[in-house]
């Protein structure tokens, strides 16, 4: 039957796109590193993950609250903290949020879009707060504090690549 | 095998009594026997099947123990490839039916799977009601154009399961919650264009694609999503008693009418009249309130009510005749009824205790009425859903109002053996009208 036919290809087509855009869309990205709190829940669809919470979540320039306070998407503006943290691959430098936007600026700084998500204390979401484990991996049993977020920013949006632990 | 072993001596003795001729007899038996063979699953198949599971287990294993292994172009081609082959064999196979069914159910489901997978590959977290959106948007065509009975339904209870949870969930691309801190931020304007357009594709895909029952369940279930909406803590939240009585009643009445008009048969109506015997039922409560209603305070409030009980009035009034009996008078007592169950609903807007009472007493008329109307004129119509609706309705009303008016005898043992004799004598006068009448229809039904 034609139609079905055509929904087949469809389908094919969307997920090969979205695949290829995925594939790509971070190639060469700048890497920048952010201090998580974790908890485990289990996803239905996408197995188990740690999920994950930032303080850039609750970004506290003062420009910010304003943005978090009503629905919609923010800007925000990355830079190195100056923090040292001790890593399982060595000392890597935090990353903090340090200015809100309703649009980003060409001026060579790491920006990265957010949702605002409505709850007691509103927060701002990257789209990084979800890390899927395999079974085996011993970060299921990650604590809050315990690891660090390795992040590839590509100026619009963010995409965790990994979880390293944190050195006491 | 023995049957064929069987037939075959049996059609050599009928060709030696000259009833057939031995070459009648052998084309006969042989028809037979490759009828008997045909669909039937040998052993070596059993085998076979048996060492392709075993197979398919093994690797799922490999796969799952290595799986933060494998490359994701390695992932996200397997999957892009098992989505063609389910969807490419779904169109070609058509029989066993089973089989084409089970690879349209596979199909269906694919898209999710593969959402999922790349959500995993990729670490992407979010609005966790889009992906069930594309979903939806994805599989609609084959809700739409499936030769098979299994994709509509599957789609529309879907569609519906993520009007509920998307539209009540306070954050995602279809929330129609208001902010706990902002009163006043209502949510965009997109949210409530994408949930009416989902709600308007369910209803369609129901009136179209969905069997009689079916659609009825689906009507209902959009009805109660749209009662929820005045429940929640929406733009179109009500919190005065009496409007979300008169709006309950006017969607009970609305589904009665739209279920008998797409043909539903007594068995499919058992929802929507259970429901609004509940909506009844449940206002007669009200006695029991001790306080007025507060004012309703908002122009949603007076719109939504009298909105919905013109559309329940609109519906009873322009329904095609005969649609709630074949018999005039009886249709005109139905339609009495359920426009009466509104009248009484929307008094309650008033607010005042001796109108909330009045109604009250009235629901309970109401429903005595029902109950009698459904047992006559399902005796009458040879209906035992009809009369088993009244006879449930009747002693739910007596139980209820006995306990009301009694319930202080429950103190002692002999006011609970009192209590229990007048219980049994209820339900064995009930039970026996209820057997007279079920003869009675059944008479009428043989005549």
């Amino acid at each position: 039957m034609r139609p079905l036919r055509a929904a087949l290809y469809v389908q094919l087509a969307f997920f090969a796109g979205w695949g290829a855009y995925l594939l790509t869309s971070h190639q060469g990205g700048k890497v920048l590193w952010l201090e998580t709190a974790p908890v485990d829940p289990r996803d239905l669809i996408s197995g188990h993950y740690v999920a994950l919470s930032y303080p850039i979540n609750q970004p506290a320039a003062s420009d910010c609250p304003g943005f978090l306070s009503k629905p919609g998407r923010v800007w925000v503006r990355l830079r190195p903290s100056g923090r040292r943290i001790e890593t399982a691959e060595g000392p890597v430098e935090a990353w903090d949020a340090v200015e809100c936007a309703s649009a980003p600026r060409s001026d060579g700084e790491v920006w990265a879009s957010a949702s605002i998500e409505r709850g007691w204390r509103n927060r701002a979401i990257f789209g990084i707060e979800r890390f899927y484990v395999n079974e085996n991996s011993p970060l299921r049993t990650a604590q809050s504090g315990q690891v660090v977020a390795k992040v590839s920013s590509n100026g619009r949006e963010l995409r965790i690549l990994d979880l390293i632990r944190r050195r006491p | 095998m023995r049957y064929l072993k069987r037939l075959e001596r049996d059609l050599q003795a009928a060709a030696e009594a000259g009833i057939l001729s031995s070459e009648q007899g052998a084309r006969l038996a042989r028809f037979v026997a490759e009828r008997e063979n045909r669909g039937r699953i040998r052993g070596v198949v059993w085998i076979g099947i048996f060492a392709g599971l075993c197979i398919a287990a093994g690797l799922s294993l490999i796969a799952a123990h290595n799986w933060h292994l494998l490359p994701a172009q390695l992932k996200m081609g397997g999957f892009l490839l098992t989505l063609a082959v389910v969807g490419w064999l779904s169109q070609k196979i058509e029989s066993p039916a089973a089989a084409a069914v089970v690879l349209e159910v596979m199909w269906f489901f694919l898209p999710i799977v593969g959402i999922g997978l790349y959500a995993q590959i990729f670490q992407l977290s979010g609005d966790p009601v889009r992906p069930f959106l594309v979903w939806l948007a994805l599989t609609l065509p084959l809700a739409w154009w499936s030769r098979h009975p299994a994709a509509a339904p599957i789609h529309a209870a879907l569609a519906i399961l993520v009007l509920f949870w998307g539209t009540m969930s306070l954050n995602g691309t279809l929330t129609l919650l208001k902010d706990y801190k902002m009163d006043d931020a209502l949510p965009p304007m997109r949210n409530w264009a994408l949930a009416a357009a989902v709600a308007a594709w369910t209803a369609f895909l129901g009136a179209r694609r969905l069997r009689t029952s079916h659609q009825v369940v689906s009507s209902g279930a959009l009805l109660t999503w749209f009662l929820f909406l005045m429940i929640s803590r929406t733009p179109l939240q009500v919190k005065h008693e009496g409007v979300l009585f008169a709006a309950a009643v006017s969607l009970a009445v609305i589904w009665i009418i739209q279920s008998l008009y797409i043909g539903a048969t007594d068995a499919d109506c058992t929802l929507p009249r259970t429901a609004w015997i509940a909506a009844i039922y449940f206002m007669t409560f009200l006695w029991h309130y001790k306080k007025e209603f507060l004012p309703i305070g908002s122009i949603v409030g007076w719109g939504l009510a009298f909105g919905l009980a013109a559309l329940a009035g609109a519906a009873l009034a322009l329904s095609p005749p005969g649609i709630l009996s074949t018999d005039r008078a009886w249709e005109s007592r139905a339609k009495a009824i359920l426009g009466g169950s509104v009248a009484v609903a929307m008094v309650l807007l008033l607010g005042g205790l001796p109108v909330i009472h009045m109604a009250s007493l009235a629901a309970n008329g109401l429903l005595v009425a029902a109950g009698l109307g459904l047992m006559w004129h399902g005796s009458q119509r040879s209906s035992v859903a009809q009369i088993n609706a009244g006879v449930g309705t009747l002693f739910l009303l007596l139980v209820t109002r006995f306990i009301d008016v009694f319930g202080s005898f429950l103190e002692g043992g002999v006011g609970f053996i009192a209590v229990g004799c007048v219980f049994a004598g209820i339900a064995y006068a009930l039970q026996k009208s209820r057997a007279a009448m079920i003869d009675l229809a059944k008479k009428g039904a043989g005549a």
